[in-house]
């Protein structure tokens, strides 16, 4: 053997503890998940034994597709995770823009400020918003100490206290994904753009963008899947009787212990979010002329 | 005209999206020097009494100690588990390397909300409900593929034929390792190791539902102690981790750049 391509197979047995890593706490809990939905006998306190012997049955899925409860709060949160989607757009677009365009200390800044709610703990962040947004927040007290407003405004345990924690959170998702395209961009493009005399506007409409599409693509689903199965801030920012749909599975494992039913409540979520993800990329992938 | 007026509006914008970006942090920031006993604006006078007040009580110190050995364990593992498997996706053909790949970025693509409640349901119809141990498998899992990630990146900026002479030249596997390969790729693996720590640390999501309610983590104290109490001395725990989060976030920046962990 010479030496020249060293240890190409003689290695791949160093991705192994990796792989088991991997196998023990996601792949086989998953499993161990979808089997809890289907089993029809399973009791919270019964072994692995009663899990794999016991009956299975699709009761559970029937249950819950007859669920108005459960499919409102699904509704709820395909509307919010939408509008969170949305304000991440108009937010994270520009943002990514700038952070594109600019050098130095103000990129760096910029940089900085979108990627600031991913090196926080969203604890923080959700404690921050609600000092901001509460009865007697900030917000509320200085609108009323003006005079605009006569009654507190109801920004916490709302919805729309939902939509703003959210947005915070998963900005720097779409500013990240929107950049990393945009970085793909050769600059002589848009040197050619001017040069021909179109505007800023224009040539981000007629060139950048159009390029950028596939960052946009998976902001887009990145921001719309986290805000779906997030359920820590919603918590914090929608107190109680959060109208999320993952708050829907948390009570059926914390309050009312019916597990096997909140695994199947889990399993609807992953399946409605890759049909999500499958629907939006068929519609949305560039027809290309072969 | 039509120009300067549509960058006068970026810019207002941009600002604006800024400061919601920042808002909630600089708002924990001055509550947290405030004087008052109970959070109310304007704040009248500012001290450092609540860091104090707020670090004494044992739940709070106590579940940061618990916080802190939870991300040292953590990085513990998946520091030289994703090591090692950078080491292997660098080596592999495509064809192996890639499915490798994306098999250890699963924990991304998984919702926290179910790989927490799948390993809650794994714990318990095991009978290996113990947990620290549960939020140590946990743990060690959601933050392995960062440290994949940037040991991926900085061994892609290494040339490969530095290991290939010193192998020609007589080195031993390991010894081209230790010599070699780790000390050039050490400040991804620290950058790596670093990020790692601060996710676990900072993680809610997944221990919510693994942790055992007398001894919880940092966040989860703070989650409840919120639920029940209106006072700064929250802000100051606040202030203390998000001051961690930004110590960290800037070494990492100095030793790889915060782009290439976060993807």
């Amino acid at each position: 053997m010479t030496s020249k391509r060293i240890d190409a197979t003689e290695s791949h047995w160093l991705a192994l503890p990796a792989l088991v890593l991997i196998a023990a706490f996601i792949a086989l809990p998953c499993v161990g998940l979808l089997l809890l939905s289907l089993s029809t006998g399973f009791r919270p306190g019964d072994g692995w034994d009663a899990l794999l012997s016991g009956p299975l049955g699709l009761d559970h899925y029937r249950r819950m597709l007859g669920d108005d409860f459960v499919l409102g709060r699904l509704g709820r949160t395909l509307a919010i995770s939408a509008a969170v989607t949305l304000l991440t757009l108009a937010m994270g677009v520009p943002l990514a823009l700038a952070c594109w365009q600019t050098r130095g200390p103000i990129r760096n800044l910029l940089v900085y400020a979108s990627v600031m709610p991913l090196l926080i703990s969203i604890v923080v962040s959700a404690y921050g918003w609600s000092v901001l947004l509460g009865r007697k927040g900030l917000i509320n007290e200085t609108l009323l100490s003006m005079g605009l407003i006569t009654q507190p405004l109801k920004l916490m345990h709302s919805d729309l206290g939902i939509v703003i924690g959210l947005t915070h959170i998963l900005l720097p998702f779409m500013v990240l994904s929107v950049l990393a395209a945009l970085e793909r961009i050769p600059r002589a493009l848009l040197e050619a753009a001017s040069t021909l005399g179109a505007s800023r506007w224009q040539t981000h409409r007629l060139i950048t963008l159009p390029l950028a599409r596939a960052g946009l693509r998976s902001g887009v689903l990145l921001v719309f899947t986290l805000a779906m199965c997030a359920f820590v801030t919603p918590a914090v920012l929608g107190g109680n009787g959060t109208p999320v749909f993952p708050m829907v599975i948390y009570e059926q494992f914390s309050a009312s212990f019916q597990w096997a039913y909140g695994a199947a409540l889990s399993i609807l979520l992953l399946v409605v979010m890759m049909l999500i993800v499958a629907g939006f990329l068929s519609v949305s992938s560039p027809k290309r002329a072969a | 005209m039509k120009n300067r007026l549509a960058t006068l509006i970026g810019i207002v914008w941009l600002s604006a999206v800024i400061g919601f970006v920042l808002a909630p942090l600089l708002i924990a920031l001055v509550v947290s020097f405030s004087d008052s006993e109970l959070i109310s604006f304007p704040i009248s006078s500012y001290s450092v009494r609540w860091f104090a007040t707020a670090w004494q009580k044992e739940i709070f110190w106590r579940s940061a100690l618990n916080s802190l050995w939870l991300a040292l364990a953590a990085v513990a593992v998946a520091g030289p588990v994703g090591l090692a498997a950078a080491l292997a996706i660098r080596r592999a053909p495509p064809a192996i390397a890639q499915p490798i790949e994306a098999v250890l970025m699963l924990p991304l693509l998984v919702p926290a909300i179910v790989l927490s409640l799948s390993l809650l349901v794994a714990s318990v119809i095991t009978g290996i409900t113990d947990a620290p141990l549960r939020l140590w498998a946990a743990h060690s899992v959601v933050v392995l593929p960062y440290v994949v990630r940037t040991c991926l990146a900085s061994l892609g900026s290494m040339p490969r034929q530095v290991e290939e002479a010193a192998r020609t030249l007589g080195a031993s596997p390991w010894r081209v390792f230790r010599h070699v390969t780790l000390p050039l790729m050490r400040p991804g693996l620290f950058a790596g190791c670093a990020f790692a720590f601060i996710l676990s640390f900072d993680n809610v999501s997944v221990s919510l539902f693994l942790v055992n309610q007398k001894t919880p983590t940092l966040p989860l104290a703070i989650m409840n102690y919120v639920e029940y109490n209106f006072d700064p001395g929250v802000a100051a725990v606040s202030a203390t981790m998000v001051a961690l989060s930004l110590a960290i976030a800037w070494l990492v920046e100095r030793m790889v750049g915060l782009r290439k962990v976060l993807g």
